[in-house]
């Protein structure tokens, strides 16, 4: 590693650190802990949920798949695409309205407990799930981060973890949510240059846009096709993943925040300009990963240290993930190598950071308010916000310490288990007037049931189609019936024609 | 041999995606005059 990008790499790190302490001083309730007292601008809250959702995904998984098989990986970027739009299209503006009236919720489950008047069952079971997802969830990021730390600086997995795990507690720790947000900003930020200009090198390297699709079809022309032979199960299933966004609670959480209900449309541009340009930037970043590699003497990229196999003459990747890696390795100065390897790495923390406050959330406001201490100070709650973030990172971090560990494979399943349990849950509490409490949590336990067994136990023909498309149709079934069995009280009809007036205003 | 992203490759490639943004930007405007 150069000293340069070292030096780059701890002053990003330091300047996170920074910014947890400038929040520290501006956090004085729970609500300002969990939710940054709803004062967020539509620019940090709409990067803020892109960066959140995106994880390491969108700068090594993603242009790794699109190197490694081509254009056919990139159906999950247009279902993630109409996903997010619809989610601050149909979400957003509902969700900040009804939060606020329906007793000032500051979580999902919160939320979800206000809006059905069940300040016990509902609450609980939420908060349970999202805290045993979203531990594995962020022990899973931490895998991620330390593989990435391990790799560019050579330090010991333990000690990488270690590292990353006390960067990340500490401004979500001292900042909460503030902090959170406006690291994901930063880090946001990064992730966006870093995927525009690592593309844009990378073609005038190789000559041109022409130039890189003739060697690429010289390579592999398969890679040029998104089409053929890509069977329809799969693209339902790629495109299927975008239902996931309604669900997210490190994500909707974003929109509660929003300062005004009329931040809504200018942030639901930024965030969805934000995704797609970014998304295009990593598919062409893998894309032009194919050409470039193999028109490099192995000798050079070795010397950086990348790891090259040769299949019929052509150079890959020992490990396709590393294409955007190897990219800032062999095209930039090592200060811009610093920064875009800074980039990599706040994609990963962006999204640990959002998944730990979401679960201290939990633990502050649904468990230890709503069940133990009803009349707890807000610096009270705010401590023990602080404290659960604490202790959910340290239990995350001592599951990660075994990086094979079979526990983390529940993560497989929490994008689609977050989707279809809570997804239909979120979207009907906030159209549908009729919806019950019974209904909202017999559609969570079928969507969370399906996800499980769908995704776990049955294989083959239908069973091979994405476990979330299931699940999500199933629960909205499944509400739809309990909730037309029963009605809702005069005042949770009463709340929801508020809540559609004040939307109005 | 010439080689080239196929038609249908470009449409969904270059389609949905930037047709998301405009609908954002359009719905912006619509709500921003409301």
């Amino acid at each position: 590693m150069d000293t340069a990008t070292l030096v780059t790499f701890i002053i990003y790190l330091i300047g996170m650190l920074g910014i947890g302490i400038f929040m520290y001083y501006r956090t004085n309730d729970l609500s300002d802990y969990v939710l940054g007292g709803r004062k967020l601008r539509p620019g940090v809250a709409a990067l803020s949920a892109g960066a959140s959702d995106m994880s390491g995904w969108l700068l090594l998984g993603l242009p790794g798949a699109i190197y490694a098989t081509g254009f056919g990986e990139a159906w999950m970027a247009i279902g993630l695409s109409i996903g997010a739009y619809l989610n601050w299209q149909f979400i957003a503006k509902r969700l900040r309205v009804y939060t606020e009236v329906s007793d000032n919720s500051i979580t999902v489950p919160d939320f979800l407990g206000n809006r059905f008047k069940d300040p016990y069952l509902l609450r609980v079971i939420s908060a349970l799930v999202i805290l045993l997802f979203f531990t594995f969830y962020t022990s899973s990021g931490m895998v991620a981060g330390a593989k990435l730390f391990e790799a560019s600086f050579g330090l010991s997995y333990q000690t990488a973890l270690w590292i990353g795990t006390i960067v990340v507690v500490s401004y979500t720790f001292l900042g909460g949510f503030l902090a959170v947000a406006w690291t994901d900003f930063v880090q946001g930020s990064l992730m966006f240059l870093a995927l525009i200009v690592v593309p844009i090198v990378a073609v005038t390297e190789i000559g041109g846009i022409q130039e890189a699709v003739q060697a690429v079809g010289e390579i592999r022309p398969d890679n040029l096709d998104m089409v053929t032979g890509v069977g329809v199960m799969a693209i339902i299933s790629s495109l299927a993943w975008g239902l996931g966004y309604f669900g997210q609670p490190h994500i909707i959480v974003r929109f509660m925040a929003l300062r005004s209900k009329n931040d809504v449309p200018i942030a639901k541009f930024i965030g969805t300009t934000w995704m797609i340009l970014g998304l295009y930037g990593a598919i062409f970043t893998g894309f032009m990963g194919l050409a470039f590699i193999n028109s490099q003497d192995v000798s050079i990229l070795s010397a950086y240290g990348i790891e090259v196999v040769t299949e019929n003459g052509v150079h890959m990747l020992g490990d396709p993930e590393k294409i955007f890696i190897a990219f800032t390795q062999i095209l930039f100065h090592p200060i811009v190598a610093g920064i875009l390897l800074a980039a990599i790495l706040s994609a990963i923390m962006s999204t640990i950071d959002s998944q730990l406050l979401v679960s201290s959330s939990a633990v502050a406001e649904d468990f230890y308010k709503a069940i133990f201490r009803r009349n707890a100070t807000d610096k009270e709650l705010v401590w023990v916000g602080r404290m659960a973030t604490l202790v959910i990172a340290l239990i995350a971090a001592l599951i990660a310490m075994n990086p094979e560990s079979s526990v983390l494979e529940l993560v497989s399943y929490a994008w689609a288990g977050f989707g279809a349990a809570f997804g239909p849950i979120i979207l009907l509490s906030l159209f549908w007037q009729r919806m019950t409490r019974n209904g909202a949590l017999a559609g969570i336990i079928v969507g969370a049931l399906t996800v499980i067994v769908w995704g776990g136990f049955l294989e083959g023909g239908l069973f091979d189609l994405y476990e979330i498309l299931p699940g999500f149709l199933f629960n909205t079934i499944v509400t739809v019936i309990i909730s037309l069995m029963e009605k809702p009280s005069a005042q949770i009809e009463a709340e929801f024609a508020d809540v559609l007036t004040k939307i109005k205003e | 041999m010439e080689y080239s992203i196929p038609a249908l490759t470009w449409v969904w490639l270059f389609v949905p995606m930037p047709l998301v943004i405009v609908l954002s930007v359009l719905t912006w405007i619509v709500e921003r005059r409301r």
